[in-house]
């Protein structure tokens, strides 16, 4: 492990170092002076075959922004946790998605987890699919800063045995640095050869989503718990649906029992694996509803949501496909309450009324009287 | 669902109390949940943390806004923090303070408790670190989870003698919500 | 202007405070106290970039400085002093303004070092002030290139056992890159610490001062005891005052009876792992590194 501390990923590293100090883990530790110093130790290890690992947030994952390329690009079965915390400036230690999906083209797949379980579960599934020879690719996996990086509740943590029957230790089946059979990482094609590397990492990542499937299949077996790209609830027969990444994913989940409750045919899809984004799997679960609200926790600054334009490409094709809305919120730590989720599915239901709004992007729970002092009209 | 809301500083060991109370209660065999929440890192800023306990999976993951109790382990806080937002009509509010309930500026219609949790930790464990005994504290309030549990947590959390220690103090603390001895 | 000696005494200390009223640190901080002395030196016709560290959450808020203040990355102010300084001159607004640099150990030897060494290689006029708290504190106390051998850290859980040096030396390797002015401070020398901010910002070119800044929680001792530890890190020989001006190495403050090290380690809990050798190594350390200085 190469690792820089940043809130709110501390306690991961901290942790990890406690274990390896006292011999629970047996691994090596760097403690690199920069995050671009951890993913570039990372790359070094595993470029010799080492399993290697590192976490960070904001800042840190985006200081090692080129690193990343590296770990891609070199294909190597790097696994990084990261604890999604919103960037600067200003400066925030609290959630939002900004730092993770500003690094959702660099060819890492990337999951979201709602909770401490999936969170544990996901690390276990992320090693074993990376190392899949037909994947090869690194895998970033992301819990929100706080609400699950510091959020403590009941957790099944397999035994050694149970982990290292479904992860055994490493055997690269990759080409390594290594003294019996020499290769150069790092070499520069140039143009004959530059596009058919990309062609090859784009396929794999593609197909990657294949093997993710075989891989929580395989969990399920071993530990009961069965994991889906997309996470459905009360989707069959839901007019409406709620679409998002992340903790706030589990506030839905309890506002829409509690609509349930009220009879409103409301439902979520949860989106568990970013990229490759299960663009088949959504289409499915949400092309049946009339219409579907899209929870940015992240902007495009000027253009809208990042998670939106991944949810319209989803329901492009259908022939009946339901209106799309887009709200931002949550941003830098802003809680998301039960109540911020009915705003969501009031201002929705107003939409599905009246025909699509004056509005691109909602934003439900920006401060207007902060805005009205600043002179910035909604 | 029962939700607990903390109020404190930082280095008092306020976290900790949730994760304890949190813990306790997976050991009675329910779920629970524990989330903190601060804004700045340094010593002496307000902490809050957020319980909640239920017979099923918790799902929620955002701040109380309407909690069941709040306890308040610092009473200093209450200078820059309002504790009592968002109470219900039977919240019950728990402040470690030698002050009589009229002093505390909580308004009349607040369901009220006081604990001289600093003074029982002097006797105890020695030190003006309140956390664990409020938690003996809130349970004398309202036994949200077993006092056997909560002393297997701190067991679990402490190593000797400090644990002991601990357990005593929260008994006794326990006795003086309880009017017991 | 070299050899310059700048004269500084208690009384000779302005009243005014340079900073707001008010702490939004710890209770005790050394970097908020040697904050408020470099303010008080520097006066308001200083402009302070910082980069990420306590003395962001501490200074930004309550007590924060009465002159201008950027706070941008954590690695980058050796490099956006260099903007601020061309870009100064760019307007022909240099003269008269103190540029100077607070940051945190982290900032400066570790992520901070590829711009700071940039930076003064490239000779811009600056103060760069590294506040030591002899780890990263502000993210819960892992360790920095500076952390003392033998403390225990969250990522040194048995101590910091680094090969080959007590921690990295700064101002060593400052004064390599050839500027006019680098040197130690600490707290519980106040007017030297003073002196040594004028005399830098005086100098036209790259200037560096090392100030060693206790942080109790991290360093494990009373919230009170700052200045105390501070002291005594010089007594013991732990931290030497010197300063190298042109090349020439001067202590500026003289210990005549240097005291054990192991006074110093005892009276904090981050030396709390260390063995019988472990000690003696560092009293090798500190001995060798006084013998230098003829303390």
């Amino acid at each position: 492990m190469a690792a820089y501390p940043i809130t709110p990923q501390t306690e991961i590293v901290e942790t990890l170092y406690k274990s390896i100090s006292s011999g629970e883990l047996k691994a090596y530790a760097i403690p690199v002076e920069s995050e671009h110093s951890a993913m570039s130790a990372c790359v070094g290890a595993s470029a010799v075959g080492a399993r290697a690992f590192t976490a960070s947030s904001s800042q840190g994952l985006a200081l090692m922004h080129e690193c990343l390329f590296l770990a891609s690009g070199f294909r190597l079965p790097i696994v990084m946790a990261v604890a999604n915390r919103a960037l600067s400036q200003p400066v925030s230690i609290m959630c939002d998605h900004g730092d993770s999906l500003a690094q959702r083209d660099t060819g890492w797949l990337q999951f979201y987890v709602e909770n401490c379980q999936e969170a544990l579960d996901t690390i276990l599934i992320a090693y074993r699919v990376a190392e899949d020879e037909r994947v090869l690719l690194p895998v970033m996996v992301c819990l929100d800063g706080f609400f699950l990086s510091h959020l403590s509740e009941p957790v099944e943590i397999p035994t050694s045995a149970e982990a290292e029957a479904f992860l055994p230790p490493p055997d690269p089946h990759y080409p390594t640095l290594n003294l019996k059979k020499p290769i150069i990482l790092g070499a520069m094609p140039y143009p004959p050869y530059h596009n058919e590397f990309q062609y090859d990492k784009h396929v794999c990542l593609e197909y990657a989503g294949t093997v993710v499937r075989e891989v929580f299949d395989r969990f399920a077996k071993d530990f009961g718990r069965k994991y889906n790209p997309v996470e459905p609830y009360q989707t069959d027969d839901a007019e409406l649906i709620i679409v998002g990444m992340g903790s706030m994913m589990g506030t839905v989940r309890h506002a829409v029992n509690q609509m349930r409750r009220a009879g409103k045919k409301v439902g979520l899809a949860r989106i568990k694996m970013y990229r490759p984004f299960p663009y088949g799997e959504l289409a499915e679960v949400a092309g049946k509803s009339d219409i579907v609200a899209v929870l940015d926790r992240d902007v495009s600054p000027g253009t809208g949501g990042i998670l939106y334009p991944d949810v319209l490409r989803s329901l492009y094709a259908l022939s009946d496909r339901p209106k799309v809305v887009n709200f931002v919120l949550g941003l830098g730590g802003r809680d998301i309450s039960p109540l911020t989720v009915e705003k969501v599915v009031s201002e929705t239901r107003r939409v599905k009324k009246t025909g699509l709004s004056e509005k691109e992007t909602f934003w439900p729970d920006a401060n207007i009287n902060t805005l009205k002092a600043w002179g910035i009209s909604e | 669902m029962l939700e607990v809301r903390f109020h404190g500083f930082s280095g008092e060991g306020v976290v900790t109390a949730a994760d304890l109370l949190a813990g306790a209660a997976v050991l009675d065999g329910k779920w629970s949940q524990s989330l903190p929440y601060f804004t700045t890192e340094r010593r002496g800023s307000p902490v809050i943390s957020f319980v909640r306990i239920d017979d099923s999976p918790i799902w929620v993951k955002s701040f109380i806004q309407n909690p069941d109790l709040i306890v308040v382990t610092n009473s200093s806080v209450m200078k820059f923090v309002k504790v009592a937002e968002g109470t219900k009509e039977n919240s019950r509010i728990l402040v470690n303070t030698p002050k009589p309930v009229n002093e505390l500026g909580l308004g009349t219609s607040m369901h009220v408790d006081t604990i001289d949790a600093n003074r029982i930790a002097s006797e105890t464990i020695k030190k003006p670190i309140a956390n664990v005994i409020m938690l003996g504290a809130l349970l004398g309030v309202e036994e949200v989870v077993s006092f056997k549990s909560l002393k297997e947590a701190v067991s679990q959390e402490f190593p000797e003698p400090l644990a002991s220690k601990n357990v005593a103090g929260m008994q006794m603390a326990y006795n003086a919500i309880r009017r017991i001895g | 202007m070299n050899n310059m000696s700048v004269s500084v005494t208690l009384k000779g200390l302005p009243d005014e405070e340079v900073i707001a009223p008010g702490r939004s640190g710890c209770p005790g901080c050394g970097a908020v106290i040697a904050a408020r002395i470099i303010s008080k030196a520097l006066g308001r016709n200083t402009i302070m970039v910082n980069s990420t560290g306590c003395m962001t959450v501490n200074y930004a808020y309550s007590g924060a400085p009465l002159f201008p203040f950027i706070h941008g990355l954590f690695e980058n102010a050796g490099s956006i002093l260099s903007g601020v300084d061309y870009g100064l001159r760019a307007l022909g607004l240099r003269e008269g303004v103190n540029l100077v640099a607070l940051s945190g150990d982290g900032g400066t030897a570790d992520i901070g070092f590829q711009s700071l060494s940039g930076a003064v290689e490239r000779g811009h006029r600056f103060l760069y002030i590294c506040y030591d708290n002899e780890g990263y504190m502000n993210t819960g106390i892992q360790r920095s290139g500076t952390t003392p051998y033998g403390a225990v850290t969250t990522t040194s859980p048995t101590g910091e056992r680094r090969p080959m040096q007590l921690r990295k030396d700064m101002v060593k390797i400052m004064a390599a890159h050839g500027i006019p002015y680098a040197a130690t401070a600490t707290i519980a020398y106040p007017l030297d610490l003073v002196r040594k901010v004028k005399k830098a910002v005086a100098i036209d070119g790259p200037t560096y001062i090392h100030v060693l800044s206790p942080c109790w929680a991290g360093w494990g001792f009373s919230e009170n005891l700052s200045v105390k530890i501070s002291k005594l890190a010089v007594l013991t020989g732990m931290w030497i005052l010197y300063e190298v001006e042109n090349g020439t190495v001067r202590p500026t403050v003289k210990i005549t009876q240097r005291k054990p090290v192991e006074e110093y380690l005892k009276a904090q809990s981050r030396f709390s792992q260390l063995t019988k050798p472990d000690i003696d190594r560092i009293q090798q350390f500190v001995d060798s590194k006084c013998k230098e200085f003829g303390i």
